[in-house]
């Protein structure tokens, strides 16, 4: 045990301060570990594995044995405008933690570790002209890499308290060409250039208590920041102007400069409160409130900031040579997005009760009404209500093997988001994106296994 | 068994796959349109129809059966330096019978002027399928004309124009389409500005009031941040008329023209209004196809994966007249180019 709670120690405070940690939204979207996904999310009472990293890290405190998770799942995108599909991609793979649990002065502790780490790619970037339609909850958002290390401990046996740290990574790029310009014959001319790009990281805080009300109930209460991901790129230019190939005298020397700055992600800070309830022995009942705060949603568009100096030349521009100009300056229309308070429901049967063998059937759902606002006008962020159903099973065996003290828990989840399709209707007959129907279907398929010392 | 392990391994060592979320999005077909590009085409693009001693003028475009297949009408000069009018044929919207690389085959000949109202030349073809076959209206001596054909190749006209002058003046252009109640609207070019006629057979018209339905745009002095200048600030003409019904069942009425602008040196541009139901035109702000080769006549075709877009050019040496073919969304790369089709 001594060994145990010095391996805890270090972990929790290397991991929490040098921040190696990271939280996204892949999570808010698809859950976290096959139990919660089949409970319709509705964990922040309930969750005491390592999923407790994200739904509720006051649960890790109930932890009493070392326990590491590993599971997988799919997220298949089938989401269409005007009945074709617009080929959104998945989001998939692998999840796991870490629970250690422990004591400090006879006060139950314990470090978590959550993780998922998909499968094509860490982390995506995007930016987009905002007329350009695009699922804005669905395509970019959920690409993320996701880590979270927390620290929990249960001062009463009522109750359990728990935070953490999550981590990000915003973009910061720089493009430098410089080089001869052949204004008569582009193909001579002969440019060089440089890029520098930077991923730094950015902290955020989440938190979280459970406090039971007995051995059947239990309420809970979890908060999770927000965060923004900037990506900030810039890109200077520098070349001189000549009217024949190198070396040929340049005729005048242009500079021109861009800074691009605009938010990839965004995630709201929320509020989940939630009980979990045992109305009989072989059933559990969790109910969850989670309040978004998507008001505060960042638009995602680029604010940009252009300069070109391009001096006449001494005898002035050839016949038939205009120079450019910088290019009007685009007026950003405001994403409006309306907070929202999303329940959860979820129920666990215990089906089979054997002696070393339980066998668990789950279900939930959650239902989240569109944030953003109906698109009537040229920008064209795709979202519509999102109704989530899921089911799952577990089978925990109990001592296993001979050399597996503890137990085994495989769960596997199926969850469907239907988000039925309606009609956006413009206000201008000119938009050049017109009309659209919108709508679809989430696939999420997983599994995960626990593997308790 | 150390051969199946690497070959395992180099299977997971893969880039992931390009960035998805992009396909299909909605459009209402009317652009911005891009320039076709050298791997899109035969022959030099963006041209699709050049040939110098036809000079080919004033696409319309007639949908047929198979997706991306199409008739382009066309005003070319004949062998007595007349204009008249020809048809021609494309099975992927792009590779047209009788363009310079199809050798041995030539735009057909549908339509040239025998009337005694028409004078010598035809111009500005509109063609659509009716219940009854296919409606080919012309301009010419400042009127519409109409003729009519049951395979879209041999024509018989009406003895006199559907649509005279007036008082306003001649008629430069003028483009018709069935609405989906079974009526026919005409939007047609006056004097550098547009106006309107209904009719319910296609035969009969009746100009709708004498106030043009999309004048030239007022020039501005001064432009808020992020605004456009008007591009059509001198003239609006060569409608292309093409009605819709949106995804929100609204019936659409969609306009792309050419537009110039009053200042020196201005090259015209291919613009698009359009309304919902009987409301006033809206235009789209900006130009969505513009090119350094003073174009005019926008025809639109549709097809499943987006719309194409003609539009006569001066050709790549300025020495002729021919037609360039552009595409929506830009974003779009086709295929390369079918084969030329067997007949016109």
């Amino acid at each position: 045990m001594k060994a145990r709670l010095t391996l805890s120690a270090r972990l929790a405070v290397a991991l929490l301060l040098s921040a190696p940690l990271a939280r996204a939204n892949p999570l808010d979207t698809f859950g976290f570990g096959s139990r919660g996904t089949a409970m319709g999310d509705a964990q922040v009472a309930d969750a005491h594995d390592f999923s407790a990293s994200y739904y509720n890290p006051a649960g890790l405190a109930l932890g009493r044995r070392f326990e590491i998770a590993i599971g997988y799942f799919r997220a298949t995108h089938e989401l269409e405008t005007n009945g074709k599909s617009n080929a959104v991609d998945p989001v998939a793979g692998l999840v796991g933690g870490i629970l250690l649990p422990g004591k400090i002065l006879g006060i139950p502790v314990a470090f978590g570790l959550g993780l998922h780490i998909p499968d094509d790619r860490l982390s995506r970037v995007r930016d987009l002209p905002q007329t350009q339609p695009r699922w804005e909850l669905y395509d970019n958002r959920n690409q993320r890499v996701y880590l979270a290390a927390n620290l929990a401990v249960q001062p009463v046996p009522w109750l359990a308290l728990g935070g953490g740290l999550s981590f990000m990574a915003a973009t910061h790029g720089t493009l430098d060409i410089e080089g001869d310009a052949n204004i008569i014959d582009v193909k001579q001319s002969q440019v060089r250039h440089e890029v520098d790009a930077d991923l730094t990281a950015i902290r955020y805080p989440q938190f979280g208590a459970r406090v039971a009300l007995g051995p059947r109930a239990a309420l809970g209460i979890a908060y999770r920041g927000q965060f923004a991901l900037n990506l900030q790129l810039s890109a200077r230019l520098r070349g001189a102007i000549s009217l024949g190939p190198v070396p040929t005298p340049p005729i005048t020397t242009a500079y021109y400069s861009l800074v691009s700055s605009s938010i990839d992600a965004f995630l709201p800070q929320q509020v989940v409160i939630g009980g979990s309830f045992l109305p009989a022995d072989r059933l559990r009942m969790n109910i969850d409130f989670t309040w978004i705060d998507w008001s505060a949603y960042k638009t995602p568009v680029a604010d940009l900031d252009v300069s070109l100096d391009i001096p006449p030349p001494v005898n002035g521009w050839p016949a038939g040579i205009t120079p450019p100009t910088v290019p009007a300056k685009t007026v950003t229309i405001p994403l409006v997005m309306t907070d929202r308070i999303v329940p959860h429901i979820g129920v666990e049967w215990r089906a089979l009760d054997r002696a070393n063998c339980h066998g668990f059937l789950r279900a939930g759902y959650s239902f989240q009404k569109s944030p953003i606002a109906a698109q009537t006008g040229i920008t064209n962020y795709l979202d519509r209500d999102r109704h989530t159903m899921a089911i799952g099973a577990g089978l925990t065996i109990d001592k296993p093997l001979s050399f597996l003290p503890g137990e085994v828990r495989f769960d596997v989840h199926a969850q469907v988001s239907v988000l039925p399709t309606t009609v956006t209707t413009k206000t201008d007959p000119a938009d050049l994106v017109g009309d659209y129907t919108a709508g679809g279907y989430i696939w999420n398929l997983g599994t995960s296994m626990v593997v308790g010392f | 068994m150390k051969r199946l392990l690497l070959t395992l391994l180099a299977a997971c060592s893969t880039l992931a796959e390009t960035a998805g979320g992009d396909s299909n999005l909605p459009t209402a077909g009317a652009g911005p349109f891009r320039k076709l590009a050298a791997a899109e085409v035969r022959g030099a693009a963006p041209y699709v129809l050049d040939v110098a001693a036809s000079q080919f003028r004033q696409p319309a475009a007639l949908a047929l059966a198979g997706d991306g297949e199409l008739a382009l009408y066309v005003v070319m000069k004949d062998a007595q330096s007349r204009d008249i009018i020809a048809r021609s044929h494309a099975l992927d919207a792009r590779t047209f019978y009788g363009a310079t690389q199809d050798l041995g085959h030539h735009a057909q000949a549908v339509l040239s002027a025998d009337q005694a109202w028409e004078g010598s030349d035809l111009s500005h073809p509109s063609v659509l399928a009716t219940p009854s076959g296919v409606s080919l209206y012309y301009t010419a001596n400042g009127a519409v004309g109409l003729a009519r054909s049951s395979d879209g190749l041999t024509f018989t006209k009406s003895a006199t124009p559907v649509l005279a002058p007036d008082a306003l003046g001649p008629i430069g252009s003028a483009s018709i389409a069935m609405l989906p109640d079974g009526t026919f609207l005409m939007m047609f070019a006056q004097g550098g500005s547009i106006y309107e006629a209904t009719s319910a057979d296609g035969s009969t018209w009746l100009r709708k009031g004498t106030e043009p339905v999309l004048a030239p745009a007022a020039p501005k002095t001064t432009l808020a941040v992020g605004e456009l200048p008007p591009f059509d600030t001198l003239s609006v003409s060569d409608p292309c008329l093409a009605p819709r019904m949106t995804p929100g069942g609204r019936l659409q009425i969609r306009v792309l023209y050419t537009g110039l602008a009053i200042d020196a040196g201005a090259v015209p541009e291919i613009g698009f209004a359009a309304r919902y139901d009987d409301g006033p035109l809206a235009r789209a702000p900006g130009d969505v196809f513009t090119l350094p080769k003073n174009i005019s006549s926008p025809a639109l075709f549709e097809w499943s994966e987006g719309s194409f877009l003609y539009v006569d050019a001066d050709s790549s040496d300025g020495s002729h007249r021919a037609i360039v073919g552009a595409i929506s969304p830009p974003t779009i790369t086709l295929d390369p180019p079918g084969d030329f089709p067997g007949a016109p």
